[in-house]
């Protein structure tokens, strides 16, 4: 004897799978895709001028508009991101890159050199605007802490430069990324 | 006849019984909502960029395999589906069989993420977090494991740098885009204005994702309601379906540029399919996997129909290369009842042999 509960069960599965199947061919019609396409388009437009309105709203009133901080804060981050790539990069590695391939050394930091410059360059050019300026502070914290880092490599790569020639090669050079991209041999 | 009418009464009386019992807990629910606990394992960050966590979870294991796990997670949704309650804790499950287990945590980005782009999370943040993983463990190795969109991140990562992953896990993973069903054809390029929601909107919001899985399957939340109904004084029933609805309802937003380049070249263009697809300016060759891979397809997955990924088999060059259909949609085939018995064991099983 079919218990109550089990009835339902059949009832409901069996309306389920009915209802399913006008759903789907609803859902699918390229008619109605386009339509609600065409609706979104329009509300993010509308969107778009009213963000607009708004930001032009601030900047009257002498204050940073919405985009003008989330740019700010996408500086940072990228920022960041440079500083703890410097931070996890292989120094030991690099050096060692370096006197395999025979380069001397302290030129081969120039351009880490100029990086940093132009990256503390840009937090001092940042508006220090309230919300970032704590930020601001911990990069430059961070980034004090790693410029001490890479002058105890630079003194690391001035000691040894002197004996470079020397010095037998112990890694092959690093290669660049192949140009179509599809090799990885150098890692 | 009459032992039929009573069998009939009985039953409809049981019934009026339990709805009683239901209306009770009910009243008992909405005076005290449960708060469902989730992510229980124990785990510490090892590592940390902008949003991006790295997590080591912590076992009770004596020794663990030496190839270290690392789970890459969606950039929709919460990792802690993984990790959700004890006893569906596919985290804990691979920690209790000697795995030495990590996860990738996107974190919540914020509208100052939108601008990173899709080449970053893979050679920025994934690539830094494997070398990571690779000196906490002390190996040249690792296994890749990765659950949806996560898979797909992972499968391009072994592609790029194969000489790191020893094994390579991908869950639900959409590969072949043109077969992923019903969100292929909602984000056309004939309908769907793709620029126009990234630069009006920045990062996806959660809202449009979650409205974009309803529409997949618009009667789910009728049956959802229906089986609470039919399971609400079932204890253990009542547990998984709150740690669940957390989940379901905790989402992240997609960050912009990213959402960008994985709808257009992804969804649209299927280039990844193709092998067109680039990141860093480096062309993206699953055919240079040649890590020991297993791919698991969910038979009754409307997100990832088996079709958008089964075909990982036939793109790679790995001679240990396995495919398998397992029970289940794109969530169930992982924390769903069955998942315990059928999709856990397989894919620890497979693991384990190849962590040595």
């Amino acid at each position: 004897m079919i218990t109550w509960m089990e009835l339902s069960d059949q009832y409901f599965q069996w309306w389920q799978d009915a209802a399913a199947s006008y759903v789907d061919l609803f859902k699918d019609q390229p008619v109605l895709l386009k339509a609600w396409g065409g609706f979104l388009d329009q509300s993010l437009q509308m969107k778009k001028i009213a963000d607009q309105v708004l930001d032009e709203f601030w900047r009257a009133v002498r204050l940073a508009s919405g985009e003008e901080i989330v740019r700010l804060h996408e500086r940072l981050n990228v920022l960041e991101s440079h500083l703890v790539e410097l931070k996890e990069r292989d120094w030991a590695e690099e050096v060692d890159k370096r006197f395999a391939g025979k380069v001397v050394a302290p030129e081969d930091l120039k351009p880490l050199r100029k990086r940093l410059d132009g990256m503390e360059k840009q937090i001092a050019e940042a508006p220090a605007d309230h919300g970032v300026r704590e930020g601001i502070a911990h990069l430059e914290a961070k980034l004090a802490e790693l410029l001490g880092e890479v002058g105890e490599v630079k003194k690391i790569v001035h000691r040894s430069s002197s004996s470079l020639d020397a010095r037998p090669v112990t890694r092959k050079g690093a290669t660049g990324r192949a140009p179509d991209g599809t090799s990885d041999a150098a890692e | 006849m009459c032992d039929a009418v009573n069998t009939y009464q009985e039953s409809v009386w049981r019934e009026v019984q339990d709805n009683i019992r239901r209306a009770e807990r009910w009243w008992e629910l909405c005076l005290r909502p449960p708060r469902a606990e989730v992510g229980i394992t124990p785990k510490e960050v090892v590592y940390r960029e902008n949003k991006a966590s790295l997590y080591h979870y912590r076992g009770e294991a004596k020794k663990f395999k030496p190839i270290p796990v690392l789970i890459v997670y969606a950039l929709i949704n919460r990792l802690y589906i993984l990790d959700l309650i004890p006893g569906r804790s596919f985290v804990q499950h691979l920690l209790s069989n000697g795995l030495d287990v990590y996860a990738v945590d996107w974190g919540t980005p914020g509208d100052e993420d939108r601008s990173i782009p899709l080449d970053y999370y893979i050679e920025g943040y994934l690539d830094r977090m494997v070398k990571k993983v690779m000196a906490l463990s002390g190996g040249r190795q690792i296994s890749l494991f990765g659950y949806c969109i996560g898979g797909t991140l992972a499968a391009i990562y072994a592609a790029l740098h194969p000489e790191r992953v020893r094994n390579l896990v991908l869950l639900t993973t959409p590969i072949n885009f043109e077969e992923a069903g019903y969100l292929a054809r909602a984000v056309d390029k004939e309908y769907f204005p793709l620029d126009r929601l990234v630069d009006a909107l920045g990062n996806i919001p959660p809202w449009f994702m979650q409205a974009g899985f309803k529409t997949l399957n618009p009667l789910g939340d009728v049956a959802k309601v229906y089986n609470f109904y039919k399971n609400m004084l079932d204890e253990s029933f009542l547990e998984n379906f709150f740690a669940m609805e957390k989940w379901v309802n905790d989402n992240v937003p997609f960050p912009g540029e990213a959402y960008r380049k994985f709808i257009r070249e992804l969804y649209q263009e299927n280039l990844l399919y193709q092998g067109k697809f680039t990141i860093d300016g480096r062309r993206v060759d699953l055919k240079r996997i040649n890590a020991a891979h297993l791919s698991v397809v969910a038979s009754e997955d409307t997100i990832v129909p088996p079709k958008a990924a089964l075909c990982m088999k036939e793109l790679i060059s790995s001679q240990d290369n396995q495919a398998v259909q397992l029970p289940g949609g794109h969530v169930g085939v992982i924390v769903g009842g069955r998942a315990l018995k059928t999709t856990w064991p397989r894919i620890t099983e497979w693991l384990l042999e190849r962590s040595e």
